[in-house]
């Protein structure tokens, strides 16, 4: 989805919130978040990605800044924020003694949904997750998998805009995980804009038009996903790292790499195309020396976000 | 309706332990209730049935409104805590319901469930007027003001639960209180009566003024007022006038604003 010229949905200005305990979590981040995009919230513990989630939500109070959505401002305004905002939060809390449909019956009601839009969202909701043949089931009977799910069939049935996911893969096995994250696709899909927090970083690279670094309650960075590899060009369907050839013919590189069938995009004065493995990556090196061409520069790109957010973190080195 | 009532009341409803509750409820009065009869019965050649219903329906009220202190509290103790407790609370806070209709809804949730428990006893109280000696409208009121009398203790619990981060601790500070109000202040008051008559003899105004700051609020005082007036027996503060039974609800009716307004406070503080 292009973003840049969408709306912002949410504009995060220079939050700052400290707690009781003295800590300063938050210093100072300022945000937009365009509608539709996907926003990858990362970090190490303590970072202060989860009180940035709560902030947008209301369920803080900054010390200073604001949250606006919409020219609304919704800061340390939960029941009003609830209207445009879904927090999944972390850790997970659900009413456990009801049924599934109970639970959702009882979100609708609080949202004042009622007769035929409730039954069409409660439907599409149900519909999206999966969640038809646990509907009369406790929700204490279902796996952590199907109770996230649930819980996001309590956002989805709001039709808030904006979802604020906190760490939503927590405690999932790799095929949970997978559905899951295949559901908050699916989100951006019906153009709900999402931020999300995770630690499984790997999955997350596959998800987000946007990354925010944090740490100690800042941004160390926030840049499209493109700047750190070009995942919907090049990451979609590979596995193994990336390697990068600048050359004196691009054109002639490339047409080489893909004759060697590899998956390859050109950039400026060179090409990057994926590799399993050193022995592969050679021997799209040799085919591109083949050509004839110049070949200036030869190296392994970062293999994912995991290793830009450490070399991030770690102050530019890998 | 406040939808946060319908799902406590379905989850309470739903809790197994609940269903020992009513036995026990049910199992007291009759139990209080046959031992009334029984010493009222015995040793009589000529039974005056006035006499036994009254006595039947004064154990039927108060052991009602006893059991009524005693649950109303732990109904209402861990309703916000436990929210906490459980994850739950962001869930709920990220809702259009403010702290106001968030408490509103788990007050009446948790009087419903005592509700429920009070009008399990009535059938025990209407059939002891049969017998005669008390008029029917006396039990009803008395039972009317159990009700607000658990209301009130419901509304204590609950802004206690507001306070507090764990549900244990939100019950040890409900149990405390309910042994200042109910237990202490009483025991205080009445040495105080002591102290005051071992002296000279109190003044009347000296007598009201003990009795307003240690017993006309006690959560049963304004019951026995009542039953009492209404039987025609007389202790101490029942020839008094209506005043009294007035001044114990409104000072109920403050002290439910006061832990209403404290449960709102406490659902006003952030989630952490």
């Amino acid at each position: 989805m292009n973003q840049t010229n969408a709306q912002a949905v949410v504009r995060l200005e220079g939050l700052s919130k400290r707690y009781p305990n003295g800590v300063e979590a938050v210093k100072s981040l300022s945000l937009e978040v365009k509608a539709g995009e996907v926003f990858g919230l990362v970090g190490p513990n303590g970072a202060g990605k989860s009180t940035l989630l709560k902030l947008v939500a209301g369920l803080l109070r900054p010390e200073r800044g604001r949250v606006m959505m919409e020219d609304r401002d919704l800061t340390g305004k939960p029941s009003e924020a609830a209207r445009g905002i879904g927090l999944m939060p972390d850790p997970l809390g659900v009413y456990t003694d009801i049924s599934c449909r109970e639970y959702l019956q009882f979100f609708a009601k609080v949202h004042r949904l009622e007769g035929a839009k409730l039954a069409q969202q409660m439907a599409a909701a149900v519909d999206m997750l999966g969640l038809g043949p646990w509907m009369e089931s406790e929700v204490e009977s279902l796996s952590a998998g199907w109770q996230r799910r649930l819980a996001l069939g309590r956002m989805l049935l709001l039709d808030a805009p904006l979802l604020l996911l906190d760490e939503p893969a927590a405690g999932l096995d790799v095929r949970a995980r997978a559905e899951l994250l295949e559901i908050v696709r699916g989100l951006s899909g019906i153009g709900r804009t999402v931020v999300i927090s995770s630690h499984i970083l790997p999955e997350l690279e596959e998800l987000a038009d946007r990354f925010g670094i944090m740490n100690e309650g800042r941004w160390v960075e926030v840049a499209p996903g493109r700047t750190f590899f070009d995942r919907r060009e090049l990451k979609a369907g590979l596995g193994g790292s990336r390697w990068r050839i600048l050359c004196a013919d691009p054109a002639g590189a490339r047409a080489a790499l893909e004759g060697a069938g590899r998956t390859v995009i050109e950039i400026e004065g060179g090409v990057e195309f994926a590799a399993d493995d050193e022995e592969a990556s050679s021997r799209g090196l040799a085919a591109v020396v083949q050509t004839g061409g110049r070949v200036v520069d030869f190296r392994r790109l970062d293999t994912g976000l995991a290793d830009v957010v450490l070399r991030v973190l770690n102050g530019g080195e890998s | 309706m406040n939808a946060l009532f319908w799902l406590d009341l379905r989850v309470r409803v739903r809790e197994r332990r609940l269903w020992g509750m009513p036995l026990f409820f049910l199992t007291m009065p009759l139990l209080i209730v046959m031992l009334a009869m029984a010493t009222s019965l015995k040793g009589r050649e000529a039974v005056d049935p006035g006499e036994v219903g009254m006595m039947v329906a004064m154990c039927a009220i108060f052991c009602q409104a006893g059991l009524l202190v005693i649950l109303s509290p732990l109904a209402a103790a861990q309703r916000i805590s436990q929210e906490r407790e459980q994850r739950t609370y962001a869930a709920l806070v990220n809702s259009p319901l403010g702290p106001g209709a968030i408490a509103r809804g788990k007050l009446l949730g948790a009087w419903a469930f005592t509700l429920w428990l009070g009008v399990l006893t009535l059938p025990f109280v209407l059939a002891a007027t049969l017998w005669g000696g008390m008029e029917t409208w006396v039990p009803l009121a008395c039972f009317g003001l159990n009700l607000l009398a658990g209301l009130t203790l419901c509304s204590l619990a609950l802004g206690l639960s507001g306070l507090f981060g764990r549900s244990l601790s939100a019950y040890l500070a409900s149990g405390a209180l309910l042994f200042l109000w109910c237990l202490a202040l009483p025991m205080i008051g009445g040495l105080t009566l002591g102290l005051l008559e071992s002296g000279n003899q109190p003044t009347p105004g000296q007598l009201r003024a003990v009795f307003c700051g240690f017993f006309l609020h006690h959560p049963m005082a304004p019951q026995i007022w009542l039953a009492m007036r209404g039987s025609g027996a007389v202790v101490t503060y029942t020839d008094w006038g209506v005043w009294v039974p007035l001044y114990g609800t409104v000072i109920w009716l403050l002290l439910m604003w006061a832990g209403y307004a404290l449960a709102v406070r406490g659902l006003r503080r952030e989630v952490y």
